[in-house]
């Protein structure tokens, strides 16, 4: 429920416990309740306090030095309640007077109760975002937080756009596009990722309506962190973790410490619990239902990433590229990304990046010869590195067979390389059984001028060396020599061929092979004596379980031209 | 029964019903409108279960047994003022029930944190609270003498009385952790 329905639904049951209810609003009650399991533990919530004060009779209550933190909203609610315009209510016949009686209507009506509920809860949360900053003096709101940083952010509040820096009074938000940093009082900070709607209710209690967010606990605070939303509450025990709620579901992701997923939007009381570690994902249900989830960790913005937009959005390309470059890790298609970065602690490996296949797919540094490995060497930015081949020295990274490089559906291939000259480029990326046989896919860029291999990209599908006719070339391409980007899709029915984010040649190939279970080389084409094995150097790999659209491979070279 | 037992019976039942005494005044208050009227429900079930005591088995559920009791003192009470009282239907009692069957047992009976609760509402909300119970003041009356409206005044004490309520749940959390 939301925090204005708990106010509806309260006042409905003081009203009861009071014999001041109107049939209208007594009929409200009892629907409410049937309907809601939630308002059925708010009823006893209320009934338990409303019990222990009504037997406090004649006790003397002290103000404490301090007010709770949650003051300053319940106030704001109260007030758009009591001053928010009246939605009408169709009554019965009899007088809207205080009654003694209830006869529950008998008659079909045209309009469902549970209907007009809906409409009054939705028209009260319109008016309460919409009116909170209006009703609330801004000295009389409690601060829970500060808006650290925000990219690209877009705001929806009466009161205009927000900006960094700008202090965080308990109360609703809306994030419309972009991301923001919050970092809560109680030390805890928030990424939240647009399009977003959430309440800060204090500084160790957020409301999540709808969207994403990744809350990661600084310091020990003295209550647990609750990100709950109208059916599901992820009680936290120090740790880092995502929570996406969307109409239906509330799922959550740990990425380190534990957490506890409860079903039900009060984190005390529930019907289910799991308790999550580091790596797992459980998801409710609209029926408040906790199921394990899989492959989560992709969904949410870490605070790497949104440190990484914030310095792409101050003019660094090279951070440009690695928020692009995280974006891309966190595809649920990719399947194999190389980012050619270097590892100090095992120069022969190049680790694949991509979140779906993480851990696997690495590829190990080698040459047919076994004189020398291909060679570290900086990338497009200083920060980056790439990896440079000798074609004479025949050096290759290999990938052992895994059943997840198979793909003989969509596909994409995309590469960062660098040609200095009529001598560089090659095959680039091969997927195939072994020598000869057949290949799930094969990428490959020569220099146009280079008079052996007269067409600049080539793709292939095939059954072996000698289907000719499943290898298709791009159109002659104009001769680019530096950083650039080659990419191919084919959907099993239309080949596209871009060059630096630019589709340069449409083919029409219809063709969709049996799988196979082969390795990658990058760098050659599995035969011993390939002549056009790579020469020059491969900063980014790309292959991904789906086409990506023009616009996409745009923006790939957009974001990671140098 | 002989005295001995009787009396073992008697320290028995008191154990119990003292256990689970704030369950079932919660389910009455929950169910009768009037609270004076839900607490002598509240004696009737506690004098008839003691009278059936010899009924209820070792072991099982006291919470679960004593409030069927209460379930047939309710209805009692609902039929014999059918005239002048409201209830809830019939499909909104079933759900209550079902609800108290799946969460008797879990409810807190420790009503130990709501002294430190009202410690921390502001000095206008504590005088408010006191003037509704301590005083027992309608809230017409209130609204008349604070010059508010009686949906005004209702929404601020929903307003507290949620602020209440979470902050017990915020202690009792925080006492579970």
């Amino acid at each position: 429920m939301t925090p204005q329905e708990k106010i509806h639904l309260c006042q409905l049951i003081l009203k009861f416990k009071d014999q001041t209810i109107r049939t209208d609003e007594f009929t409200l009650l009892d629907k409410t309740l049937q309907e809601q399991p939630e308002g059925i533990e708010q009823l006893f919530e209320i009934i338990e306090v409303y019990y222990q004060l009504m037997r406090t009779q004649g006790t003397q209550f002290h103000a404490g030095d301090h007010e709770i933190l949650d003051q300053a909203l319940w106030r704001a609610m109260a007030d758009v309640e009591n001053k928010a315009p009246s939605v009408d209510i169709p009554h019965a016949e009899e007088p809207s007077g205080v009654i003694g009686k209830v006869e529950l209507p008998k008659t079909s009506r045209k309009i469902r109760r549970s209907t007009i509920f809906s409409l009054m809860a939705s028209a009260a949360a319109i008016l309460f975002f919409f009116l909170f900053p209006r009703l609330v003096p801004v000295g009389d709101r409690v601060l829970v937080g500060k808006l650290t940083r925000q990219v690209d952010a877009r705001w929806e509040t009466v009161s205009g756009q927000l900006a960094a820096g700008d202090d965080l009074t308990a109360g609703p938000l809306k994030l419309t596009a972009g991301f923001a940093e919050i970092e809560l009082d109680s030390g805890v900070n928030v990424i939240v990722e647009a399009p977003a709607q959430f309440t800060l209710e204090s500084a160790s209690q957020l409301y999540l309506q709808q969207g994403r967010l990744v809350a990661k606990i600084n310091k020990t605070s003295q209550n647990p962190f609750v990100v709950h939303s109208s059916h599901a509450s992820v009680v936290d025990y120090g740790t880092e973790f995502g929570v996406q709620v969307d109409d239906r579901n509330t799922l959550t992701h740990v990425y380190q410490g534990r957490v506890e997923l409860r079903s039900g939007s009060n984190p005390l009381r529930f019907e289910h619990r799991m308790a999550l570690t580091q790596n797992q994902a459980g998801l409710v249900n609209a029926q408040g239902e906790i199921v394990d989830k899989q492959d989560a960790a992709g969904l949410f913005v870490r605070r790497y990433e949104f440190e990484a937009r914030a310095l792409a959005a101050q003019g660094s390309g090279y951070h440009r590229w690695l928020a692009y470059s995280y974006q891309l890790r966190r595809d649920p298609n990719m399947v194999a990304y190389y980012t050619f970065e270097r590892d100090s602690s095992n120069p022969a490996r190049l680790v694949n990046m991509a979140t779906a296949t993480s851990g696997m797919l690495d590829g190990t540094l080698s040459s047919a010869n076994k004189a020398s490995l291909p060679t570290w060497e900086q990338g497009r930015w200083p920060q980056t590195t790439a990896l440079r081949f000798d074609r004479t020295q025949m050096q290759v990274v290999e990938v052992p067979p895994h059943p997840a490089l198979g793909i003989n559906g969509p596909i994409t291939i995309a590469a960062w390389i660098e040609c200095s000259g009529v001598q560089d480029g090659g095959h680039i990326v091969s997927n195939r059984v072994g020598t000869y046989a057949m290949c799930n896919y094969q990428f490959g860029y020569r220099s146009p001028s280079f008079s052996e291999w007269k067409q600049g990209m080539h793709f292939s599908r095939k059954a072996d060396s000698q289907d000719s006719r499943n290898q298709l070339y791009s159109k002659p391409l104009p001769d680019v020599l530096g950083w650039i980007l080659i990419a191919a899709t084919h959907d099993n029915d239309t080949l596209k061929f871009y060059l630096n984010g630019e589709l340069v040649d449409t083919r029409r190939w219809s063709l969709k092979q049996p799988l196979v279970e082969g390795g990658l080389q990058i760098g050659s084409d599995f035969s011993p004596d390939d002549l056009s094995r790579f020469n020059g150097k491969i900063s980014e790999l790309i292959i991904a379980r789906r086409v990506f659209t023009e616009e996409e491979i745009s923006r790939m070279y957009q974001a990671g031209k140098p | 029964m002989d005295k001995k037992n009787h009396n073992l019976d008697h320290a028995e039942y008191i154990r119990l019903l003292m256990g689970s005494q704030a369950q079932i005044c919660a389910y009455i208050q929950a169910l009768v409108q009037n609270f004076q009227d839900a607490e002598d429900i509240f004696q009737e079930t506690a004098v008839i279960a003691w009278e059936k005591f010899d009924e209820y088995t070792p072991g099982s559920s006291f919470i679960a047994w004593a409030i069927t009791i209460a379930r047939y003192r309710i209805m009692y009470y609902w039929n014999k003022n059918k005239h002048s009282i409201i209830h809830y239907s019939d499909a909104t009692v079933k759900s209550i029930e079902d609800y108290m069957a799946r969460r008797a047992e879990k409810l807190s009976s420790d009503l130990s944190h709501l002294d430190d609760c009202l410690k921390k509402l502001s000095a206008g909300d504590v005088q408010l609270i006191q003037t509704r119970y301590s005083r027992k003041m309608t809230i017409k009356r209130m609204a008349e003498e604070l010059g508010r409206s009686v949906q005004g005044l209702y929404s601020t004490l929903s307003r507290i009385h949620l602020m209440l309520a979470e902050c017990i749940q915020r202690q009792r959390l925080v006492q579970e952790r």
